[in-house]
């Protein structure tokens, strides 16, 4: 199934659905959370200008992250002109291994912070306790429900994630939206 | 890059299925080949789900990012929105008063529009440059203008000169000790090496090769990532071993090129005979033969295998491969970008055969001559059109 972003209500649910992560991404990138905003931003931008070429979400994500980095860089080497280029050069390949570390645990944390958000809130604090390594009876304690009470709350909220973290679902939901 | 990327929003997303206890049996073996395949891919699991298990902070800046949202979207459409108009304006003011429209064009501040133009290093052919990484830690940068000499043993000279890198075992005899080096070659750089049994090997852009300073004992064994040509000095005592995705190349003394860029392991004999070992599979190769590891099982092909050693020659040889894999390889070698408009692109056959030390466009023109794909090179991405 191909995907593209035709319009630009295609690109808001785009823009809205990754914007929490890229940020997050060049903040960590950047320790300056004013100049992550701003990246992002131009990161949004210049994605948008090749749209078209954007042919499913899965590219149009890789584009995403990749132009965020690519930002980074060119800022960086604005900021440090005069530093040795060889020395950036023979830096790359370390940096292509953090470049996908970072983006696999904003993907993670996107991923489930997007399934989880969209959980009933007793549900979702049974799920956040339960992902801090709590055990039923701690979470019941935490909470101050029953045993059982925390079990169904627990079963509910797995069939619900469970869809919520299938591949396809964004997918989904981006082709019913835009109907 | 494309696809390591693609591949790593599989393992995000196998993560937080993982996270949330949802992995059924076939996702639970994925990911587990995926932590097997390096110690680094276990150490980055094991590290998230620390910060995972630490309480909600973890969520923190994407929970910062998504309030932010609301504003940056309204920004976002004034930007795009707010540059047509303008540019509707400044073609009426041209018409009327141009000094007056471009003042205006000045005053309004064009900059957020336009993503800032920037100038962008020329796009160049590789050279010679490596990273040598000592036992302790230290680092070395090497290229075609370093002269180097030093001891990482007694015994065992190292010498970095006309781009290769020598270990030469002298007569002192060399205590029990064993020390690694590792040598690093950036995308954009080719370099060579002669380690201290007299093996001789290239290794092209984008690799690392680990490496005993001297080799004692049962075997010779190095680690690969990347791609690499050896020339493995005879030994029958003592087999030389490349370690590589999971699969060992052992050979006596031969030579033989191992490519290993994704998941794939690629090992094309010239001469001599090599094993090929996975623990799920294994075959023997002889010369002009090909065995390719797909991370499931080995198959062997035959095939021309001088061709495939010719990068070290300054020759880029491709025989019907898909696109794909080509401009994966120009993409390592002139450190740029490549996006395809769509995937089927990707899958496109070309043989080509040019010189490395060309100007990309030389070669891209050469694959666009066949009126089957289009090129456009901006910045440093490529960028393929039908």
């Amino acid at each position: 199934m191909g995907m593209a972003i035709y319009s630009d209500r295609d690109f808001e649910k785009f823009f809205r659905e990754f914007y929490p992560a890229v940020y997050a991404f060049l903040v960590r990138y950047t320790g300056d959370a004013e100049l992550a905003a701003n990246l992002t931003q131009d990161t949004f931008l210049r994605v948008y200008e090749q749209r078209e070429q954007v042919e499913s979400i899965e590219y149009g994500k890789a584009f995403l992250y990749t132009t965020a980095r690519y930002l980074y860089w060119n800022h960086r080497k604005h900021e440090k002109a005069h530093q040795n280029y060889l020395k950036q050069l023979s830096e790359s390949e370390e940096d292509d291994y953090n470049f996908l570390e970072e983006v696999t645990r904003e993907e993670t944390i996107r991923i489930l912070y997007a399934a989880i958000d969209k959980l009933p809130p007793r549900a979702q604090e049974v799920i956040l306790l339960n992902l801090e390594g709590k055990d039923n009876n701690e979470v019941a304690e935490s909470l101050h429900i029953s045993l059982n009470t925390v079990k169904s709350l627990k079963k509910s909220a797995y069939v619900i994630l469970r869809k919520l973290l299938a591949k396809d679902y964004y997918l989904i939901l981006l082709m019913l939206l835009g109907e | 890059m494309e696809e390591l990327l693609k591949k790593r929003f599989d393992v995000a997303r196998l993560f937080a299925k993982a996270l949330a206890g949802e992995l059924d049996e076939s996702e639970a073996q994925e990911l587990e080949a995926w932590l097997r395949e390096s110690p680094r891919h276990a150490e980055e699991w094991n590290a998230l789900r620390r910060e995972i298990v630490a309480g909600g902070a973890v969520f923190d800046l994407q929970r910062e990012g998504k309030r932010m949202v609301e504003k940056r979207w309204r920004k976002f459409e004034r930007q795009t929105r707010g540059r047509q108009r303008i540019l509707v304006w400044v073609r009426y003011a041209a018409a009327a008063l141009v000094p007056l429209g471009l003042a205006f064009w000045f005053l309004i501040g064009w900059q957020p529009e336009a993503p800032r133009q920037v100038a962008v290093a020329p796009i160049l052919p590789g050279t010679y440059k490596a990273r040598l990484i000592l036992d302790d830690g230290r680092q070395v940068a090497l290229d075609s203008a370093t002269h180097v000499r030093m001891r990482e043993l007694p015994g065992v000279e190292v010498k970095a000169e006309n781009n290769v890198l020598v270990y030469t075992n002298g007569d002192t005899i060399v205590e029990k000790q064993v020390k690694y080096n590792t040598l690093e070659i950036p995308r954009g750089g080719e370099y060579a090496l002669q380690l201290a049994d007299g093996t001789r090997v290239w290794l092209n852009a984008g690799t690392s090769l680990r490496y005993p300073v001297a080799f004692s004992g049962q075997e010779r064994r190095v680690e690969l990532r990347g791609e690499g040509y050896f020339e493995v000095a005879k030994d029958s005592a003592s087999p030389f071993v490349v370690s590589v995705n999971g699969v060992d190349v052992r050979v006596l003394g031969t030579s033989f090129n191992v490519s290993a860029y994704s998941d794939e392991v690629v090992t094309t004999l010239v001469e001599g005979k090599v094993l090929m070992r996975s623990q799920a599979d294994s075959v023997v190769l002889v010369p002009d033969r090909q065995g390719v590891w797909d991370g499931k099982r080995m198959t062997v092909k035959r095939v021309d295998a001088r061709n495939y050693a010719l990068w070290r020659e300054g020759v880029f040889f491709f025989e019907d491969m898909p696109l794909e894999d080509i401009l994966d390889a120009l993409a390592r070698w002139y450190d740029v970008h490549v996006f395809y408009q769509n995937a089927e692109l990707k899958m496109m056959r070309f043989s080509v055969e040019i010189k490395r030390y060309e100007h990309i466009d030389t070669i891209l023109r050469r694959i666009a001559e066949t009126n089957r794909v289009r090129f456009n090179v901006n910045n440093r991405t490529v960028n393929v059109y039908k």
